[in-house]
């Protein structure tokens, strides 16, 4: 099957029984590959109520037909599951080069089910899959463990847990290359549930194409669309030049950088951990993704003070939030340091340093015995060990604010800002409305990256109105409820289909080149899809995955109720910058975007739209279940 | 578009630039055998620790060790370029063990020397370069 491996390997640890199936073709066109396919699976082997960490929860390590190929970027995977910090659907994504190391063994997924007797690690060897013993490994970090995976396999590329995964921290990662992590919704503990170390995969497979010409000039279309042109030299300038780190500035400047756990969007020493300081103090080198035409990836080292010596791919912008502003902490060296750990140790940086955030407001207003002051380096870098290692308060904090909040009662519940369960990534709905409303449907938690609009955000005048021909002036207006469901909706769907590609949000996002006649012509060209070289078959294929996941959620007890925001965004106004005053008005954008998206006014998937997308049986399973009406 | 590159002769590389994300190894695979992998490139990215990384291939050496190692006479020096004569070679991998720079590999799949051939002078890995780390 063109652009496929054509396989998928299902290893099931309790009975060491590793079975390889045929990917079958109508799967393969129903749900394309990465988030999709995983969904199809989560939806199957799952049910209302199967437990996150038990032996029946699969973990899911997925790529798409475009991974291992020549299209930039080609080197991502995701890891789905059902999340032990949300309860919920659960999806984390990394870059680098492990997922065509997937592919090229011969696998498009692999799912793991039950848990080994053992600690095992998997080896995806050329053709052969085994399991080989991490006896010597549990315990390592996941730089150890990577270099000793790699002399026992030359050449393989290693995803990990370390230390947090093993004790099952609700947000532990799962590590690729060592420093590109599968952070968010604590895929990392699933798999310590299961006594998986690490898989390993090498391979000498090749991906053939349906069109391989047109496929080589579409490489190349999008080589020069991603750095010459208008918003490929805007790319290169941007991402190219400070990865993400430059967001810092223009978060600011928007009112937008979450402060002192999002109680405002301005800080005031911004410019110590922004794009500029990066560039000029700690960036050493420009690194990529496999394939990758933007290239936002970077080396950080630190040379001198108490940090000096620390080497690792550089902070993202969330990370600078995360350990930085939302922690009132202005020194950089420790930001790369914390993120450093949290690569050695295997842990999100946004939910751990989200959840540091949390502890010192908590510690500020007296709701915990423990002195944790805002900038306190020492206590950070010390918290992010206890978290790995579930050392005192740090064991607290390792089930995420969801569950400490809970634990110390509502004054505490109004300062722990998730949604879900997830810590909020580094964006404010006060002073960007549509990312408020993304925060609260996201079906992952408080998260971004699954329908975040940077249209609006970064000001894309040009692509609003080619998107949005009639409506660009109210869609690109920052502070504005209105059309923002419609955007959501969209954006999406949009997103959907690049986390089933799976591509990267780098060049569909930020800068936002490709959409979907440009999707039609990939997914065509690659795969021989007929019916996808038409656009709106690619948006129908986005909406049935984006549905699906839905669905997954609504069968775990979601509904409106829990598409919502932390306390602080409803009901205090932002106290200052460009954003003075605002809060964030859910109601009409939650109404406005579950009817784009074919739900109920109580979020759940209506009937009718399940059915219209292919979707009948799903819909079926919700009514007899009675979380839905097939009269709907 | 317009080609970057003159008719090349030999590919350089400045390591420094490099980013190591081997879209040289796919342009070079697809370009050879019409289809992606790592395994089928003729040039390959040596990652050697965070800061380092090293594309390595073929120098079309003036006077080539491979060629004089070829006991097949399947390597040939043709104006500029060392050529690989596919044919002829036994995989017996001579050349492998005698380049000096470790740039020829031997390919399990085709049981015999991988070795650049500088796509007719317009090589794909140049053009696939973001950096400019290949010229």
């Amino acid at each position: 099957m063109y652009g496929y491996a054509g396989k998928i390997l299902f290893v099931d640890l309790g009975k060491e029984k590793i079975v390889v199936k045929k990917l079958e073709r109508a799967r393969a066109k129903k749900y394309l590959g990465g988030v999709g396919l995983a969904a199809s699976f989560i939806w199957e082997m799952t049910d209302a109520g199967t437990d996150p960490l038990s032996t029946e929860n699969p973990l899911i390590f997925v790529t798409g037909p475009v991974n291992g190929t020549g299209f930039p970027p080609t080197g991502r995977f995701a890891v789905c599951s059902i999340s032990p910090l949300t309860g919920i659907w659960g999806e984390s994504h990394a870059g680098g080069f492990f997922g065509p190391q997937i592919k090229y063994t011969g696998f498009d997924a692999i799912v793991v089910t039950g848990r080994s007797n053992e600690k095992v690690y998997l080896a995806l060897d050329g053709g052969k899959a085994e399991l080989r013993s991490a006896r010597n490994l549990w315990g390592l970090d996941v730089l150890e463990t990577t270099d000793r995976i790699r002399e026992e396999m030359p050449g393989s590329e290693v995803a990990c847990i370390g230390p947090a995964g093993e004790n099952l921290v609700k947000f532990a990662s799962i590590q690729v290359c060592k420093y590109r992590a599968a952070g968010r919704t604590g895929m990392g503990a699933v798999m310590g549930s299961k006594n998986l170390k690490a898989v390993a995969a090498r391979g000498v497979g090749e991906i053939e194409v349906y069109d391989v010409d047109k496929f080589v000039d579409l490489v190349e279309e999008a080589r020069r669309r991603y750095t010459e042109e208008r918003w490929g030299i805007a790319a290169q300038e941007s991402l190219g030049k400070y990865g993400t780190t430059s967001l810092v500035e223009a978060e600011q400047e928007i009112g937008r950088l979450p402060t002192k756990n999002h109680t405002t969007g301005i800080f005031r020493d911004f410019d110590k951990i922004g794009g500029e300081a990066v560039r000029k103090l700690v960036r050493k080198k420009r690194k990529a993704c496999m394939g990758c035409a933007i290239q936002c990836k970077y080396v950080a080292m630190i040379d001198s003070g108490e940090f000096a010596g620390t080497i690792t791919e550089g902070p993202e912008y969330e990370t600078l939030v995360a350990f930085g502003s939302d922690e009132l902490n202005s020194r950089l060296d420790s930001i790369v340091y914390a993120n450093y750990l949290c690569n050695k140790l295997g842990l999100d940086t946004i939910s751990t340093g989200k959840s540091i955030a949390f502890a010192m407001e908590l510690s500020e207003k007296g709701l915990i015995s423990q002195s944790i002051k805002w900038g306190d380096v020492e206590a950070m870098v010390k918290l992010v060990s206890d978290i790995a290692y579930r050392r005192g308060f740090g064991n607290e904090l390792a089930e995420g604010v969801r569950n400490l909040a809970a634990k110390l009662g509502p004054e505490a519940e109004k300062l722990a800002v998730h949604v879900k369960g997830l810590e909020m990534s580094g964006q404010d709905g006060r002073a960007h409305k549509s990312i408020g409303l993304t925060h609260a449907i996201s079906v992952r938690g408080a998260d971004h990256l699954r329908s975040i609009s940077c249209l609006d955000e970064l000001g894309y005048v040009d692509i609003a109105k080619e998107r949005y021909p009639e409506d660009a002036k109210v869609i690109l207006d920052l502070r504005s409820e209105k059309l923002k469901g419609i955007l959501v909706a969209d954006m999406e769907t949009n997103y959907a289909i690049v986390d089933s590609l799976i591509i990267c949000k780098y060049g569909t996002m930020w800068p936002p080149i490709f959409y979907y006649p440009d999707y039609a012509r990939l997914i065509y060209y690659t795969t021989g899809f007929e019916e996808y070289q038409k656009p709106e078959n690619v948006q129908t294929l986005g909406d049935r995955i984006c549905m699906l996941r839905r669905a997954i959620n609504a069968r775990r007890g979601i509904t409106r109720k829990d598409d919502t925001l932390p306390y602080k965004q409803l009901h205090e106004p932002m106290p200052e910058g460009p954003a003075k005053g605002e809060v964030v008005h859910l109601d009409v954008m939650l109404d406005e975007f579950y009817d784009a998206r074919g739900c109920t006014r109580d979020g759940k998937p209506r009937y009718r739209r399940l059915k219209e997308l292919g979707l009948k049986q799903v819909g079926d399973e919700l009514a007899k279940a009675n979380i839905i009406s097939s009269e709907n | 578009m317009p080609s970057k590159t003159k008719r090349k002769t030999r590919i350089m590389i400045d390591k420094e630039k490099c980013t190591g994300c081997k879209a040289c190894m796919l342009a070079c695979a697809v370009k050879h055998t019409g289809r992606y992998s790592t395994s089928m490139a003729r040039i390959w990215v040596n990652e050697i620790d965070e800061m380092v990384v090293v594309p390595n291939v073929c120098r079309h050496c003036v006077a080539p060790a491979c060629m004089r190692a070829c006991s097949a006479g399947a390597i040939k020096k043709e104006g500029e370029l060392v050529v690989l004569d596919i044919k002829k070679c036994t995989g017996c991998r001579a050349c492998v063990d005698a380049c000096p720079f470790g740039a020829i590999k031997y390919s399990e799949k085709l049981k015999k020397a991988l070795k650049c051939d500088l796509c007719d002078g317009e090589p794909e890995c140049i053009k696939a370069c973001i950096p400019g780390a290949i010229y």
